[in-house]
């Protein structure tokens, strides 16, 4: 991104002269635990400590795919709702042919220009995407008592499995959910209605 | 009736008294206790009148199916203006009152009136006064002496929830067949959700005599609860199933309760891979003459005030079948140590074990007789009964317990569109066609006995699981059968025979309704309002119907049932809202610079983001401020936070081919670097957005639809890709919350610019109107477009929306040197007017096209084709005479937006009109000025039109739309 409209010459390294924050106003690039919640027995944090792209591919080709795999240095997973771990990248299935990679923050930027790199033709494309959404991870007993509150998670029985994510509406709004854990979600909203889904999950009660 | 408390029997607590009021007198009751069974207890017999005639009112029924008892209650956590004392567990301080008749039920100043009016106030007479004499005249009166309960300012304190979850199997009723297929299903390893609307399982079980598993039946109840909680099964009491939805899916209400009332109450949206519908049944009255008098009960409800409460709701009982079950209360008032009851059987030969066993107690019956009367005025104090061959008996009784058979409750089903059959042996409405995964069990599939219940309630579960259970072993003192169904007294006056006792339907009633050719069971409903109470005519629809068919020569089943919509009971809404309320009522958008917004002094507006519409900082008042942003644009700078702008990332080798099948303007030369103002249509040809489409380089392109419908957009482009031209290889990625994007607008923007230190050359020829540099300001990635809404210098600059307000705040302190000021959405929206630029939705209609806005020269040079096209040749779209956008000027008074366009010639109102002012403000730059879509108004250039708006007639001159700098020189500075 930061050459497509330049000719390759040398550019002059600009301090960094703007303070970045998060989605809720907090300091960027951190795990910043939140206020306890109207429920109990659950924990609630803002996460800007990762990175985040949107890979996208023009077709569903596996050896397309196979090369976005490569320029990112990550599986993609191929199946719906699934997640890959590797080492320090995370791969989210959303469509048949478009993902959500979690990445070291720092390096957001070097990866969308290494897909560019890889695909001079554009077959398939990174956006980075660290900003589109505002991460929260919520632990506890209660968590996922908390997010059926807002909406249907998964219609499996059992809920839905570790390891595996699902597009849904939660509090009438899109929100990404995944479980990492038993009692560990990672949730993701857009990052307007950050502010909104936080007060939505301050207002919760129980019995 | 004279309802008492009996010296023992019920579940109530008897050790726990509780205190209470009604009608604000000071009464008891013990723990258990509803409000129902304890104002009977205190030998309570009006608690209400009439919706219509004002008669008196009594309890009719122990639970959700009474049509009558309707009171304002309020408990330690809020207030209910009018629930059923049924549904309402007394617990200590709890308020009641009768919500109509006044002074009080006892004495109501109206009834004498109604009672002599009442011969012309049939069904309907409303609708007829509506043409003649005059509704209006009495309109007032009628409000005032009709409805149910009023609004009170008590704070409600209950806790609201909801729960959206699944299971394997959803068993609907805790009455003896759901508790069977419960208890059958446990060990088979599947998550079941029995749910039920009593605070206790079992159902009839409560109050019904009966042994199961050598148990008395409530205990078996509660020992089947206890296993399957141990097997990880759910058990919702107190909860309502209240819709059911395709998928099965289900709606179901479960409240709460503590010793000061109702705490809370939980919405679940339950779906269930299997249903086991076993809802249960209710007693279906007889309708003869006075039969609404208080004391006229529902014959199982007699039973459950004996048998689950200790209540008599009478001492001197009479009991009215023509259904084996009248015998069963009897019995239970026998046994209660009531006074014998007489039973009056409708059917010259009832079963020979039911007269037996009654007979046995002590308890004389008549055969073959109807009720012709009730007397008594405010209560019953005897009846009238008629023999076969005329003969007039009267009895003295203060109780009537009412059997005419059995209604089984099919609302859910029906819910889901199953149509309910009348079965002839059952006497009911029935669901033999259940909807798919469901399975009926119990009185709900038309069985009376209780063996029968408990082997369907096995052989549903057999169904789910594909195991076997052995059915519980039962005994009872005797099995209900059936009966002959009356479903209306052969003697007495119609006019006095009620139907549905909420709304006051009477057989003659349904009979004019009949007459007036409202023979369709909808047009009976609406037009007598027969099942349109809350009741949703539980007791009255059958019998209603029934004689509706009678009255038009036709078989039940012609005649047919209502339709039954969820939901089921009555439901809060504040339980349905949940959060949904002040700030959680809609998801408010915020920009990354909301907070900065704030502290600038902004005075937010909705613009579907929180975006502010001016700044306090920038003058005194409204119009001074927006006047100081505008200024600050034409001869300074300004700072506009337009994170909203929507961003889309089209990619691919055929980006630039797919977007131009979507953009007016063609897309096939647009450069990398170079940014494209366009429209998009619809396929009629309609704008429904514009906005800018940069071209970051062949394969990559960043469209800019507006703000409004910037999701909209990526979702029109996904549409097609992947409905019409899957095969394009074209990749589509919403990005617009990724970044935040403050505009500079104004002569000094590239001052301004300069100082947030970009990376790359920004000069006027490196940079020039209308193209995209991608690099760094301030150190952080940015793209930066030279576009123009204000028709001033102008640079948009995108930023990771981390950084979105230290931008914006940098922007305003650096450009303090500069004069630079916040501009508001209101200021930002007059320069574009001043400039003569389209606003979407203001100066567009549901009906224009680029033909109407002066694109007619780009659409004809696009030789290719693009969504619309077609549209945009057809003669419709062609016509001279189109609405066509031009601007205005005053040539007297002030132009106002709305102000419509009267046709040449015509000076006063009422008119024939040709357009409307879409736009209009009071510019510092250019004055009053205006924008309007005007028949032919492209052709018309320089004429005077009149404008009517607000009461006022002004004249204006039709000009161009360009009221400052036409040759755009500004623009390229």
């Amino acid at each position: 991104m930061l050459s497509s409209l330049r000719r390759p010459r040398q550019r002059k390294a600009t301090p960094v002269t703007l303070q970045a924050r998060s989605a809720l106003g907090h300091e960027f690039g951190r795990r910043i635990p939140l206020g306890p919640l109207g429920i109990p027995d659950v924990t609630v944090c803002e996460r800007t400590d990762f990175g985040c792209l949107m890979l996208s591919s023009c077709v569903d080709d596996s050896a397309v795919i196979g090369r976005l795999e490569a320029s990112v240095g990550c599986s993609l997973p191929r199946a719906s709702g699934a997640v890959v771990v590797e080492g320090a990248y995370t791969g989210i299935w959303l469509t048949p042919r478009s993902w959500l990679l979690l990445c070291p923050l720092e390096q957001e930027f070097a990866l969308v220009d290494g897909v560019g790199l890889a695909f001079p033709e554009r077959m398939a494309h990174a956006s980075p995407f660290t900003d589109f959404l505002c991460w929260f991870s919520l632990g506890g007993d209660n968590a996922e008592n908390l997010l059926k509150q807002g909406g249907f998670i998964s219609l499996a029985k059992g809920g839905l499995p570790v390891g595996h994510t699902r597009r849904t509406r939660i509090a009438s709004i899109p929100i990404i959910v995944s479980r990492e854990k038993s009692d560990d979600w990672l949730v993701a909203v857009e990052r307007s209605r950050a502010r909104y889904f936080h007060n939505w999950m301050q207002n919760l009660v129980t019995t | 009736m004279t309802g008492f408390r009996l010296s023992s029997g019920g579940h109530v607590d008897r050790a726990k008294q509780i205190g209470f009021s009604f009608n604000g007198r000071q009464m008891t009751g013990f723990a258990g206790d509803t409000l129902a069974s304890a104002l009977l207890a205190n030998g309570v017999r009006t608690l209400a009148r009439s919706f219509k005639y004002h008669r008196p009112r009594g309890i009719h029924a122990a639970g959700v199916e009474d049509p009558n008892a309707m009171l304002a209650v309020q408990d330690g956590y809020g207030y209910d203006p009018a629930i059923r004392a049924g549904q309402v567990r007394l617990v200590e301080g709890l308020q009641s009152k009768s919500v109509t008749g006044w002074p009080s039920p006892d004495f109501d100043i109206v009834a004498p009136f109604t009672a002599a009016a009442a011969r012309f106030m049939s069904a309907g007479f409303y609708y007829k006064t509506l043409k003649w004499p005059n509704w209006s005249w009495y309109e007032e009166a009628i409000r005032r002496a009709a409805g149910f309960g009023s609004p009170n300012q008590v704070k409600q304190n209950r806790v609201r929830l909801h729960r959206h979850d699944s299971c394997d199997v959803l068993i609907i009723g805790a009455g003896p067949a759901g508790l069977a297929a419960a208890d059958a299903l446990s060990g088979f390893e599947l998550d079941v959700v029995l749910a039920d609307d009593a605070m206790r399982p079992g159902g009839s079980l409560q109050w019904e005599k009966a042994e199961i598993d050598g148990q008395p039946g409530h205990a078996w109840a509660a020992a089947v609860v206890s296993r399957l909680q141990a097997a990880g099964g759910r058990y919702l009491p107190a909860s309502f199933v209240t819709g059911a939805y395709e998928g099965n899916f289900f709606t179901l209400l479960q409240s709460f309760h503590d010793d000061s009332g109702v705490a809370g109450e939980c919405l679940w949206k339950l779906h269930a891979g299997r249903v086991v519908f076993a809802t249960g049944a209710v007693d279906r009255p007889l309708v003869f003459q006075n039969n609404d008098r208080p004391g006229v009960m529902l014959s199982s409800s007699a039973r459950r005030f004996i048998g689950e409460y200790g209540v008599a709701p009478g001492r001197q009982p009479l009991v009215y079948c023509a259904d084996d079950s009248g015998y069963l209360s009897a019995l239970a008032m026998t046994e209660a140590g009531l006074q014998a009851p007489i039973v009056v059987d409708t059917r010259a030969e009832p079963p020979a074990t039911c007269v037996k066993a009654a007979r046995a107690q002590g308890v004389s019956v008549h055969f073959g007789y109807q009720i012709a009367d009730v007397l008594g005025g405010k209560y019953v104090r005897g009846v009238k009964l008629a023999a076969a061959d005329g003969r007039i008996t009267t009895l003295a009784c203060d109780l009537v317990a009412v059997a005419g058979g059995v209604t089984p409750l099919v609302h859910l089903a029906a819910h889901r569109g199953t149509r309910p059959v009348y079965d002839a042996e059952v006497a009911a409405f029935l669901c033999p066609q259940l909807p798919d995964g469901w399975v009926g069990a119990g009185a709900v599939t038309g069985v009376r006995t209780l063996a029968r219940a408990l082997e369907q309630g096995v052989t549903a579960a057999a169904t789910i699981s594909r195991g076997k259970t052995a059915v519980p072993a039962c005994n009872v003192e005797i099995s209900p059968a059936g009966g002959e169904p009356l479903w209306r007294s052969s003697v007495g006056k119609p006019a006095k025979m009620f139907v549905d006792l909420q709304n006051d339907v009477k057989v003659s009633d349904v009979a004019l309704a009949a007459q007036e050719n409202y023979s369709s069971v909808e047009h009976l409903k609406r037009y007598t309002t027969l099942g349109m109470g809350t009741d949703q005519g539980r007791t009255s629809n059958i019998n209603g119907l029934a004689i509706l068919a009678a009255q038009t020569g036709r078989k039940m089943d012609e005649v047919g049932t209502t339709t039954f919509r969820p939901p089921y009971t009555a439901t809060r809404m504040h339980a349905i809202a949940h959060n949904r309320q002040q700030d959680g009522y809609a998801p408010r958008r915020l920009m990354p610079a909301h907070n900065d917004h704030i502290v600038l002094r902004a005075r937010f507006d909705d613009f579907g983001w929180e975006r502010p519409d001016w700044y306090a900082c920038n003058g005194p008042d409204r119009e001074a401020a927006i006047t100081a942003e505008m200024n600050a644009v034409r001869t300074a700078v300004a700072v506009f936070d337009a994170s909203p702008l929507g961003k889309i990332e089209v990619s691919g080798p055929d980006a630039r081919g797919f977007l131009n099948r979507f953009y007016v303007s063609n897309i096939a030369g647009l450069k990398p670097g170079c940014i494209r103002y366009s429209v998009m249509l619809r396929e009629d040809g309609i704008i429904f957005d514009d906005g800018v489409l940069a071209c970051i380089d062949d394969g990559l392109f960043l469209a800019g639809p507006t703000s409004g419908n910037a999701e909209v957009v990526a979702a029109w482009l996904e549409k097609w890709r992947q409905t019409e031209w899957p095969d394009l290889k074209v990749a589509i990625s919403p990005v617009t919350s990724n970044w935040a994007v403050i505009a500079l607008a104004g002569p000094r923007a590239r001052d301004l610019l300069s100082r947030l230190e970009p990376d790359f050359d920004i000069s006027a020829v490196a940079f020039a109107h209308m193209h995209l540099r991608q690099g760094q300001v301030s150190g952080v990635p940015a793209r930066v477009a030279r576009v123009s809404f204000t028709g001033e210098l102008q640079y948009e600059i995108s930023v990771p929306a981390r950084y979105g307000a230290a931008l914006l705040q940098k922007a305003l302190d650096i450009g303090k040197e500069l004069d630079a000021l916040p501009i508001g959405m209101e200021a930002w929206l007059r320069l574009r007017l001043e400039k003569g630029y389209l606003h979407l939705g203001s100066d567009t209609s549901g009906r224009t096209t680029p033909l109407d806005i002066g694109m007619g020269g780009i659409v004809s040079k696009k030789a290719l084709d693009f969504i619309g096209k077609r549209s945009l040749s057809l003669p419709f779209n062609r016509a001279e005479d189109r609405e066509q956008l031009v601007g205005l000027r005053p040539l007297s008074g002030r132009i106002e937006i709305g102000g419509r366009i009267m046709a040449p010639g015509e000076t006063s109102v009422p008119c024939k009109t040709v357009g409307n002012v879409t736009s209009a403000c009071d510019s510092p730059s250019a004055g009053n000025i205006a924008m309007a879509l005007i028949e032919g108004g492209a052709k018309r250039m320089g004429e005077t039109v009149r404008i009517y708006a607000d009461g006022k007639v002004t004249e204006a001159e039709i000009c161009s739309p360009v009221f400052v700098d036409p040759d755009n020189e500004r623009l390229h500075l």
